[in-house]
């Protein structure tokens, strides 16, 4: 492997803002595939191929890492938030695979609104992510992010609550919404992490 | 044959069916036996009426149609037994019948016990069997699945009136709905798209927040006059 002395610096802004929009279209897909379960209108393939853009676009800012011998931000802070960001597109890839994993027929209502939340956290923290470069307007979309953090939790916990307010209850339903629910909450935790690492990195080169 | 027991003390009894080759399966609370119901199929349903609550009886006869329904007591006395069997028990057992006379008593319970009535629903031209949901429109059949005939049904027996939606759930799906669940809404829509399409004009309408309900298509004003006297 060889290191360049040209400095690419742009190239990992490119790459980190290309990572927040493929987030947030995988957001937005798996928004729809969760809104639309009966009619089986967004299919899983296309979930995938964003999750595997997504691998590719870390893939290349860790060989751009690698390759460089000057980079804009941390070697450690570049190499975690791109790892966090492709977190995010797994585990929406997760929730949205359980749905034919487990023969989902019909939706429900707390894990739409999960979707809701996922949505509006990639839109931060895309937005976030485009103004990484000149560190402008990043706080605010961060702070937008951590309270949509916050309502993301209390959905998840009514939900998984609903699952056992009554013992007459489907244990097979049981098991089926309390994976989906978490794999939902873990991509809003992680899109919470990318920020925490952003905001790291706003304070270090701010 | 599979049967439920629900009693503390069912040693003898279970003793006595499963040497008569039944598969039978004790608990001592109604509350757990109505759960293990919910999840698994029996062909009938022994009780003893004090390990049950006092509703046990007559929630049976109207939650679990098609399951012999029979009483156990230790001793029994010819009033005890007759108000049992008036409020719906198909046979009543005591502690001095011999395990032959036991196993006779709840085959023939099995056999002749309540099945559910077959009923036809005629609303209009739109004909449902009960209880299996089976609907023609105009002598034509309408090919509905098992859960959209399920909801027709459950619809059906209450034409005009307000179906909740944990209700149909319940009815269709045979557990608790749980909160935030669409599937209701889901087989609603899919049913309202089937009826339409085949022209039926009886109309599904949503009772906001609530659940759902059958209307019967509105008779077109006539256009005769009307004089008021």
């Amino acid at each position: 492997m060889r290191f360049s002395l040209v400095p690419r610096q742009a190239q990992f802004y490119d790459l980190f803002a290309q990572a927040g929009e493929n987030a947030l279209e995988a957001a937005r897909l798996v928004e729809r595939r969760f809104q639309t379960i009966s009619d089986g209108t967004v299919g899983q393939e296309a979930v995938t191929d964003l999750e595997h853009k997504g691998d590719d676009i870390t893939a290349e800012i860790i060989g751009l890492l690698n390759t460089q011998y000057v980079t804009p931000l941390d070697r450690e802070d570049i190499y975690a938030l791109a790892s966090a960001i492709d977190t995010v597109v797994d585990y929406l890839d997760d929730a949205s695979e359980l749905i034919d994993v487990y023969h989902i027929e019909s939706p429900m209502e707390q894990a739409v609104e999960q979707c809701r939340i996922l949505v509006g956290s990639t839109v931060h923290l895309s937005n976030a992510l485009n103004g990484l470069r000149g560190l402008r307007g990043v706080q605010k979309e961060l702070v937008a992010l951590k309270k949509l953090e916050d309502e993301g939790d209390a959905i998840a916990r009514d939900a998984i609550g609903a699952l056992f307010e009554n013992e007459k209850v489907s244990p097979r339903l049981i098991i089926q919404w309390k994976d989906i629910f978490e794999a939902l909450e873990e991509a809003i935790d992680s899109a919470e992490k990318a920020a925490h690492l952003i905001g790291n990195i706003v304070v270090k080169n701010g | 044959m599979r049967i439920l027991v629900v009693a503390e003390d069912a040693d003898r009894l279970c003793l006595a069916l499963e040497e008569g080759g039944c598969e039978a399966v004790a608990k001592a609370r109604s509350d757990e036996a109505e759960h293990l119901l919910l999840c698994e199929r029996f062909d009938v349903v022994i009780f003893h009426p004090r390990s049950a609550d006092p509703y046990f009886l007559s929630r049976m006869l109207r939650e679990y149609p098609g399951r012999a329904l029979i009483a156990w007591l230790h001793s029994s006395s010819s009033a005890r037994v007759g108000e049992l069997l008036e409020a719906g028990a198909d046979e009543v057992l005591d502690g001095t019948m011999d395990n032959g006379e036991i196993l006779a008593r709840v085959r023939n319970a099995a056999r002749h016990g309540r099945r559910p009535a077959e009923l036809e629903l005629e609303l209009g031209d739109l004909l449902i069997a009960s209880p299996s949901g089976k609907a023609n429109w105009r002598g034509e059949p309408l090919a509905l699945t098992r859960r959209e005939r399920g909801v027709l049904l459950a619809l059906a027996e209450a034409i005009g009136e307000t179906v909740p939606r944990d209700v149909i759930y319940r009815k269709v799906w045979g557990y608790s709905m749980i909160r935030g669940d669409r599937s209701v809404d889901v087989y609603v829509k899919r049913l309202r798209d089937k009826l339409a399409r085949a022209g039926v004009e009886l109309r599904i309408r949503t009772a906001p927040g609530v659940g759902y309900y059958l209307a019967l298509p509105v008779a077109e004003p006539s256009e005769e006059t009307v004089v008021f006297l």
